[in-house]
């Protein structure tokens, strides 16, 4: 399974790590965005959040409000999705309508090539078979996620190296998407912990569980925060989409549980930022929970939405 | 010649009733409940082996005492779909604090097994060291319907009882008319998901219960002897008064060796008590709601918990 990573881009990417380290949390995050080449001059805002009855059409509207999927995605680039879709109970996976509005906005922005990381559970993906507009889209992705790369994080106070996918290390663009929801040891899960699902069962995500002990009491829940914080100093994503229209209140990650609803689809290419602003959907603030401290310490993005330029859009008022 | 045949009853019996503890033994087969039928085969996963039926989230189920679980999923000719979750735990009190955590009073009570509950969607009973978790994918009547028969299926199976921990057969007060939802805990996992104290494990309890009233809540901690509360009582308020997070009011009245209070970012008021062998922390939206809190619920405590 393991493979090393002899690409110009892991090594420039490793490197990058390391003058991050050198230099400064500050900089980490430049460093490490994947943001392709056509960077528009004025970036109009941070990060959008369309709330509607269709999903679809939200996640569209959400990408456009950030400047266009153009800005993220290359003509012939090749992307790697990263949705968080294993768990069948209501509200505990993100919605498929969200996940084939992103596909769509890939291919019209001209990837090359769409490798999506998680297979989903029995009957995620029948909507989009289906579905006559959207199983052109369907048949344009690409399953992976077996084949993994062990990484170097120098910048790591406790994972010090991971095993992940290769196509997390070696894609041109990361669309980190997660769902945010209640977690019963994190309390809850969205951009950050879900990098939990670019790594191998064994070790990197026993590791992050456990520390390896075979252990997971609660002693070890610090030390997963700072983890996954750690973890994500592998690659910060090029855009996160977070589904907030139905999720679990109660007993996440899997459910059965109560379920919120906010109609709400999230984007933005900041994964703290991302968290932060969207724990308001689980009546939580970003100190709440350290991973989000861990992680602005390591200088992967902002918690202060005060900082930041949000823009709110209802795709019924207009 | 007695003696031989004594040995080998003994140990056709073992094998027997070492089979008979087979989780795929409670499971509906095929035919028992009308119109449903499984998909694929049973998975049963074992010990740390949980983390691959729910990656991310058995460190609670570990907190309450895992053995082992099984998962299956029943269709009907219509498409619609119910799953089974079986958990076996260490003990019927494992197994009630693992359903007291997962149902939270959601839903409707329901007459089953040592006690269930039923919301639109999925049902949660506990019997003996067994909790069971049924769900379905809609909320059609139909689909309601099939939940509630497989799981009468389940527990008719399961031949053990169980009986509530010794905490949680007190007498419940009512508060300004609100019954309380009682959760069992056996840990600090479960703790955080009702009020987040600290980052470190500062109670360091084996066994608690909430009673969560809504916008206040009362939490009791149970540590067998009175000295030892007393002890743990002086520790955890050493570790918030390092705690920047809350504000001591020595203001107040009524506060001495053995009751603090503070508030924390939100302005909510904490009370943190200690009596007999119990530590009682309430929560309440202010301090005057958490000291009212803690007033009613101090008859009732000392004179049933103690």
């Amino acid at each position: 399974m393991d493979e090393s990573i002899n690409r110009r881009t892991f090594i420039k990417r490793t490197a990058a790590l390391g003058a991050a380290t050198v230099i400064g949390g500050s900089l980490v995050g430049d460093l490490l965005s994947q943001t392709p080449m056509a960077t528009p001059a004025v970036v109009p805002v941070d990060l959008a959040a369309v709330t509607g009855n269709d999903y679809h059409a939200a996640t569209i509207k959400a990408v456009e409000l950030l400047g266009g999927m153009k800005r993220f995605v290359a003509k012939g680039a090749k992307v790697v999705l990263l949705p968080n879709i294993g768990f069948k109970n209501p509200g505990a996976s993100f919605k498929a309508d969200i996940l084939m509005a992103t596909v769509r906005l890939c291919n019209e922005a001209g990837a090359s090539e769409i490798v999506c990381l998680r297979r989903g559970h029995t009957g995620y993906w029948k909507q989009a078979q289906e579905d006559k507009t959207k199983s052109a889209d369907f048949d344009t992705i690409r399953f992976s996620g077996e084949r993994f790369v062990t990484v170097p994080i120098p910048k790591g106070k406790i994972l010090k190296t991971a095993e992940v996918a290769r196509e997390v290390m070696e894609y041109d663009v990361f669309i980190n998407m997660p769902i945010i929801k209640n977690h019963d040891g994190t309390l809850y899960t969205g951009a950050m912990k879900n990098m939990m699902g670019v790594c191998s069962h064994q070790p990197t995500n026993r590791f992050i569980h456990t520390g390896g002990d075979g252990d997971p009491g609660y002693n070890e829940m610090p030390r997963m925060f700072q983890c996954i914080a750690d973890l994500n100093l592998v690659r910060k994503p090029t855009l996160c989409i977070t589904d907030c229209t139905e999720f679990l209140l109660t007993n996440g990650p899997t459910g059965p549980g109560k379920v919120g609803t906010a109609r709400t689809v999230v984007a933005g290419t900041d994964p703290v930022a991302q968290d932060s602003f969207c724990l308001r959907f689980l009546d939580m603030k970003w100190n709440d929970t350290s991973v989000l401290a861990n992680a602005a310490a390591h200088g992967l993005g902002q918690p202060d939405l005060e900082k930041l330029n949000i823009k709110e859009f209802s795709l019924e008022k207009g | 010649m007695f003696r031989f045949l004594l040995a080998l009853l003994t140990v056709v019996c073992a094998t027997v009733s070492l089979a008979g503890t087979g989780l795929s033994d409670y499971f509906p087969r095929s035919g028992e409940t009308p119109d449903w039928t499984p998909v694929d085969t049973l998975l049963v996963f074992v010990g740390d082996d949980l983390y691959q039926m729910i990656d991310g989230g058995a460190e609670i189920y570990r907190e309450y005492g895992f053995v082992r679980a099984g998962t299956q999923e029943f269709v009907d000719e219509d498409g619609h779909s119910v799953t089974i979750e079986l958990y076996e735990m260490k003990g019927s009190v494992a197994a009630y604090g693992m359903f007291s955590f997962k149902a939270r009073g959601e839903g409707q009570e329901i007459p089953m097994g040592n006690g269930g509950r039923q919301t639109d969607y999925y049902l949660n009973f506990w019997k003996g060291r067994y909790l069971a978790t049924l769900t379905g994918l809609d909320t059609s009547s139909v689909t309601r319907g099939a939940v509630e028969a497989l799981a009468r299926a389940l527990e008719k199976k399961i031949a053990e009882n169980g009986e509530l921990p010794i905490l949680c057969r007190k007498p419940k007060p009512v508060i300004d008319g609100r019954r309380p939802t009682l959760t069992y805990i056996r840990g600090p996992i479960a703790l955080n998901n009702f009020y987040r104290f600290s980052p470190s494990d500062i109670f360091q309890t084996e066994e608690g219960c909430v009673l969560d009233y809504g916008d206040f809540k009362a939490f009791v901690f149970d540590y067998y002897a009175d000295p030892t509360a007393r002890s743990r009582f002086a520790s955890i308020q050493e570790a918030f008064q390092k705690d920047s997070s809350f504000t001591f009011d020595d203001k107040r009245p009524d506060q001495g060796f053995d009751r603090f209070l503070m508030t924390d970012r939100k302005a909510r008021g904490i009370i943190c008590t200690y009596s007999g062998r119990y530590i009682i922390v309430t929560v309440g939206r202010n301090p005057d709601e958490a000291d009212k809190v803690e007033r009613e619920l101090e008859m009732p405590l000392m004179r049933y918990w103690n």
